[in-house]
């Protein structure tokens, strides 16, 4: 389990995201960064950490270069490439963080914790658990056609482009409608139909380290606001 | 505890009934086994007894269903559920949270059972299965049988007061059966009550109070353990029962070999030998090796069996057969008739049904799917009629029943010409009519040259099937022989 | 949202499943064709590809839940998604925007089930993953930005995005068009031919 909870990750997104509507100075937006890296490390995914901080040096070398970029096509692509994927830079960082550390179930009992209905939480458990379920299936109906001699190459994929996506999509929708309809016995025999409130067995709680971890967003984000103002 | 007292169930849009006036009873601590051919009803008395029906399958019901009294389809299903544990045939389907503790937790959680409630139960279930090493893994990484026992364990969570099992070995192999057994035994030692739908009956012999019959949706016999021990073949496979003991089944194969390997002969010419050498495989490089085959000859004549525990090594040697996957390097050699083949080469001239043949139908009629990608389109009307298709040709292999849909797969196979046809667990979760049927598939197939290799886990299946028995151990093949033995044993 | 039942809501969960993997499958072709040439712009054909490959997912969607509710949620889950995984967390708004229309197109105004709107329906729903289009808008700023710190005109700035905004604008609509209506005729037809509802099912 993710020693940061969810709820400082939303937090995270909150930041990142509002950081795009804003210009700040190069240093502010690096420490900001580097800030969101650090998750990693608190996480304890040292190796991820310094892979991010790595790229995060990449951007903040280039942008700095790239003012002294020459003023032709080349130059302007440099340009465009370290400043404009730079700004998206804080959003990824964040993102990776997220995705590769929260488990399904800790996100799925903040949402139920936050009141956000059935009708939502339901379909997003259901849309992680389908996941590894489509790789699988994926991967087994390209073994079913090369068997049958059908688009046995990439490049035979792309030729017959309608065929191979009837070919892939018929068994792949099929299967779907089957897990859908074991699914829904395995649930509605687990009580998941229950109109009264649930629990949770695992606890999301915003602890201490969350607490400081989120005091030292904020005052980077202070130091921004104070910037910006 | 349970008591169904003529229970009439017609699902909607359907013309005739599903069962008919149905009695079964059973009592606080005993098991009672429901069996008899796909399609008579089984399962549709279990969605009976857990509520699903009408909540998922609408119909017209007549007579009564009773738990402790209480009618089971006229209470909400969530309240049900806190008192029938349900367990299905498909492990990989019947899961719905990512991770085993959450999964365990899932019906607690849906009770608004708190927290430390969760936990107290979910240390005591897990300590009764031993699945305290499982915990923190993902669902996904667990074999079939770690599933199974998942899924019993979760629906044992809310402490129900009677646990429907519906096919629970289907998928399973023999040591997950083994497993499943003991833990069906000290369930019953805790004085659970249990209903078990099962074509597979070998395991229950022991635990087993009661035996139901079912055909056509009524019930033909109802027998106790010894009755059903002394069952006389002719009349047990009459009602498409499976053997209730494996040693029964054993004696000798049930369909009679027509023609004899006379015959086989006089039809494919000669005796095709596929010879594999320096044969290493390893998921990815430096690591340990997958496979290991120094020297194995497959022949035509033959229809080989490859038994093994899970993962050692049967599929990944399936998948270097079929030239799926590549050896590991150049000194590998493949021979077929002494002409050597490449990946490319025997990927063109194999085959392989899927034990999920629903991967591999992909149009909209039976006609077309079976001609697709084939180069014996001379065979199609022999083998519609040999594998019983014809009336089936125009309907959409969607619409087909399991065992239907496994006979296109194999026609498919057979269509497509090539001399090398692998079947993966070609039994799991048939009734002894199909599995008889796959068995004169199989030989069919013999008397037209190919060459068959059957991966199995099914006693039964591999001793009416096959003639030589190659067992893989931690990657290589450990014992070959003209003998299955125990299959246990042989493992 | 009421008149879902829990299969339909498992129903919703494993379409949109299936629905996030065509979306993901967009991005890497089109970032991995387009994404060095012109960074970032490759995002302009994403939702013309997403809807070129997730007809049938969408067909059979409306098929099998037709009750008001699931276009819009899974719309929502998308955005969802953009939210925690990396994306600029205010593209679900076109989502959940375009899906709630679509919605009230298909199942509210469409209950005849007519073609017509079926594809009209479609059509809105792909204008749903214009929401990653939008940091296009963040880069350039980002990159005016730099440009005036080097000194540049803001008469050169405007020269130099006069001749894309318009055109970019015009090409990511064009494309997201057609891949909506070649996708909604593939996956019709896919729909139609092999998963027609069959009676008896059991």
């Amino acid at each position: 389990m993710s020693r940061i909870s969810v709820y400082t990750k939303f937090f995270l997104i909150v930041f990142a995201n509002g950081l795009l509507f804003f210009t700040l100075p190069d240093p502010l937006v690096l420490a900001i960064t580097l800030y969101f890296c650090s998750f990693q490390f608190v996480d304890g995914r040292i190796e991820r950490g310094w892979h991010w901080v790595c790229i995060t040096a990449v951007f903040a070398v280039g942008t700095y270069l790239a003012y002294l970029t020459p003023d032709n096509l080349i130059g302007h692509y440099v340009l465009f490439f370290f400043v404009g994927l730079g700004k998206l830079l804080p959003v990824v960082v964040v993102g990776a963080y997220i995705s590769g550390t929260t488990k399904v179930s800790e996100l799925i009992c903040t949402l139920r914790r936050l009141h956000v209905p059935q009708w939502i939480v339901i379909p997003l458990s259901v849309l992680f658990r389908f996941f590894p379920t489509i790789r699988n299936d994926y991967r087994q109906i390209r073994m079913a056609m090369k068997f049958r001699g059908i688009a046995t190459t990439t490049g035979d994929m792309f030729r017959h482009p309608v065929r191979t996506m009837e070919f892939i999509y018929v068994p792949l929708l099929n299967n779907a409608t089957n897990v859908a309809t074991d699914l829904a016995s395995a649930s509605l025999t687990r009580g998941l139909t229950d109109p009264g409130p649930k629990t949770s067995l695992i606890q999301v709680r915003f602890t201490l380290l969350d607490a400081s971890m989120c005091l030292m967003g904020l005052i980077l984000m202070g130091g921004a606001l104070y910037v910006v103002m | 505890m349970l008591s169904c007292d003529q229970v009439t169930f017609t699902y909607e849009e359907a013309g005739r009934p599903s069962i008919r006036e149905v009695n079964a009873r059973a009592d606080r601590g005993t098991l009672l086994v429901v069996t008899g051919k796909s399609g008579c009803g089984k399962t549709t008395l279990s969605r009976i007894i857990n509520g699903l029906v009408p909540e998922l399958y609408e119909g017209r019901l007549e007579g009564h269903c009773l738990l402790e009294g209480e009618e089971t389809t006229s209470q909400p299903i969530h309240l049900l559920s806190r008192r029938v544990g349900s367990v299905f045939q498909n492990p990989k389907t019947q899961f719905f949270t990512t991770d085993v503790r959450s999964e365990l937790a899932f019906p607690l959680e849906n009770m608004g059972v708190d927290r430390e409630g969760i936990r107290e139960r979910l240390d005591q279930v897990s300590e009764l299965f031993g699945i305290g090493h499982l915990l923190d893994r993902s669902m996904f990484a667990l074999s079939g049988g770690e599933k199974q026992t998942v899924a019993i364990a979760s629906s044992c969570m809310a402490d129900p007061d009677l646990l429907l099992l519906d096919e629970p070995s289907s998928n399973l192999d023999v040591e997950a059966i083994e497993a499943l057994r003991a833990i069906l035994d000290k369930l019953k030692g805790l004085g659970m009550t249990m209903v078990v739908i099962e074509h597979r009956l070998y395991y229950l012999d022991g635990l087993a109070d009661d035996f139901l019959i079912l055909q056509d949706g009524r019930v033909v016999d109802h027998l106790t353990p010894s009755a059903m021990r002394n069952l006389d073949r002719e009349r047990r496979e009459g009602m498409g029962v499976r053997a209730l003991r494996l040693d029964e089944s054993s004696k000798t194969a049930t369909p009679e070999e027509e023609g004899g390997p006379g015959l086989d002969a006089s039809r494919s010419g000669q005796e095709a030998l596929l010879r594999i050498r320096n044969l290493t495989y390893s998921y990815r490089k430096g690591e340990e090796k997958a496979l290991q085959v120094d020297d194995l000859t497959l022949s035509s004549r033959d229809i080989t069996g490859v038994i093994g525990h899970n993962g050692a090594g049967k599929s990944t040697f399936a998948n270097l057969l079929t030239g799926l996957l590549k050896p590991d390097h150049d000194q590998t050699r493949f021979t077929l008739d002494g002409k050597p083949q490449t990946a490319k080469e025997r990927l063109a001239d194999s085959y392989m049904v899927f034990q999920d043949v629903n991967y591999q139908l992909f149009c909209e009629t039976v006609g077309k799917e079976i001609l697709l990608g084939a180069r014996r389109k001379d065979l199609f009307d022999e083998v519609a009629s040999r594998l019983d298709l014809e009336h089936l040709l125009k309907r959409h292999p969607n619409t087909l029943s399991g065992g239907e849909k496994q006979r296109v797969a194999i026609a498919a196979a057979i269509l497509s010409g090539k001399r090398l046809v692998v079947l993966d667990e070609p039994t799991s979760g048939l009734d002894l009519l199909h599995m008889n049927q796959v068995t004169e598939m199989i030989r069919y197939m013999r008397s037209l040259g190919v060459m068959v290799v059957v991966i199995s886990h099914d006693q039964e299946f591999l001793e009416q099937t096959c003639q030589r028995f190659i067992t893989f151990r931690e990657g290589r093949p450990v014992r070959d022989s003209p003998e299955l033995g125990d299959l246990l044993q042989a493992l | 949202m009421n008149s879902l039942k829990a299969k339909d809501l498992i129903n919703i969960g494993i379409y949109s499943a299936l629905y996030f993997v065509c979306m993901a499958l967009a991005t890497f072709l089109t970032g991995f064709v387009t994404g060095l040439i012109l960074p970032g712009f490759s995002s302009l054909f994403v939702p013309g590809i997403v809807a070129l490959v997730a007809g049938p997912v969408y067909m059979l969607l409306t098929d099998r839940v037709p009750r008001f509710g699931a276009i819009t949620i899974m719309g929502l889950l998308m955005g969802l998604f953009f939210l925690v995984s990396g994306h600029f967390a205010l593209s679900f708004i076109p989502y959940v925007a375009c899906g709630f229309l679509a919605d009230v197109l298909q199942t509210i105004v469409g209950k005849a089930r007519s073609n017509g709107l079926r594809y009209l329906s479609y059509l809105i729903f792909a204008f749903g993953s214009t929401g990653p289009v939008m940091p296009l808008w963040f880069m350039k700023n980002a990159y005016v930005a730099s440009l005036t710190r080097k000194g540049k005109s803001q008469a050169y700035i405007d020269g130099v995005f006069a001749h894309i905004s318009g055109p970019t604008l015009i090409v990511c609509v064009s494309v997201t068009i057609v891949g909506a209506l070649l996708g909604a005729w593939t996956g019709t037809m896919i729909v139609n031919r092999h998963f027609a509802r069959t009676p008896a099912e059991a």
